[in-house]
């Protein structure tokens, strides 16, 4: 049952992810189907990871580190994440003031460059042979490790991680507020990509660390 | 500075075991055992009284500090 529940899913979310990239490519002036499938690409993502996390909620038994998340290839997965924080980019910078009568080039080239830098990072740390040797996919999205000594490494970078993004989010909420403070605003979904992209630099910055720590 | 110590590495080869069977026998990965042998890492309550129990020592035959 738990296998079909888990194939269901993935089908479920790759065909959203098709959904996704169709409504990429041909979107329209109305946005509200998309919204409509990013939402719908969410509540899976967030069933599968209850679905994951159900055991140990129940107190039954805790995740193996070869129960698969996705019944996908971890590429795709992180394919998808990375359309869906694209996604976002094309379809919140038409509402930012200013700038829904421009789409220039310019300004999208920036914006997607920035991005695609840190996902750059992320990708490469992530895929790093020094940790996919050492930690499995779901021990890395978990931070829970099988071994003592690799629990360790895992609370100390951890620890080091939320240190950085602490000051990191103290500069950008003052950021934020300065900006405002001097007349310009900022519409909600400006916001949602900082802090969609506060996870990445996070993860990125956990794993650069923890590169260190295991070379 | 106070160092913890161990004899780890000369009772595994008496007990003529690799580190491979030692770290399968304690449940731990290879690379602990030889971070354990190094000093670089400090093995926990459990672990060490696992190790003491797995190489029939007292605690302190095993590891002390300098």
């Amino acid at each position: 049952m738990n296998n079909i529940f888990s194939r269901v899913l993935s089908v479920a979310m790759i065909i959203t992810f098709g959904l996704l990239i169709l409504m990429f490519l041909f979107r329209g002036a109305s946005t509200s189907p998309l919204y409509l499938i990013m939402a719908l690409f969410m509540i899976i993502l967030g069933a599968a990871l209850l679905k994951l996390y159900w055991p140990r909620i129940a107190g039954k038994k805790t995740a193996s580190s070869d129960q698969p998340v996705f019944m996908v290839s971890r590429s795709v997965y992180v394919i998808m994440i990375i359309t869906l924080v694209v996604s976002f980019l094309f379809e919140g910078y038409t509402y930012l003031p200013g700038w829904s009568s421009q789409h220039s080039m310019e300004n999208a080239l920036l914006t997607i460059t920035f991005i695609g830098i840190i996902v750059a990072l992320y990708l490469l740390t992530f895929f790093s042979k020094s940790i996919r040797g050492k930690y499995t996919f779901i021990e890395l999205l978990t931070m829970k490790a099988r071994d003592e000594r690799e629990q360790h490494i895992i609370n100390t970078v951890a620890r080091s991680t939320y240190a950085f993004i602490r000051v990191l989010a103290i500069v950008v909420a003052l950021l934020f507020f300065g900006l405002q403070l001097s007349g310009v605003s900022f519409s909600a979904f400006s916001i949602g990509y900082i802090l969609l992209l506060f996870i990445f630099v996070a993860h990125g910055y956990f794993m650069i660390l923890l590169r260190q720590k295991v070379e | 500075m106070e160092k913890t110590m161990n004899r780890l590495r000369e009772l595994r080869r008496l007990r003529g075991q690799t580190q491979e069977e030692m770290a399968r026998d304690l449940g731990v990965t290879r690379q602990t055992v030889i971070s354990v042998e190094k000093g670089e890492y400090i093995p926990s309550t459990t672990l060490a009284l696992k190790i003491a129990r797995l190489l029939k020592k007292p605690l302190e035959d095993i590891f002390w500090i300098e």
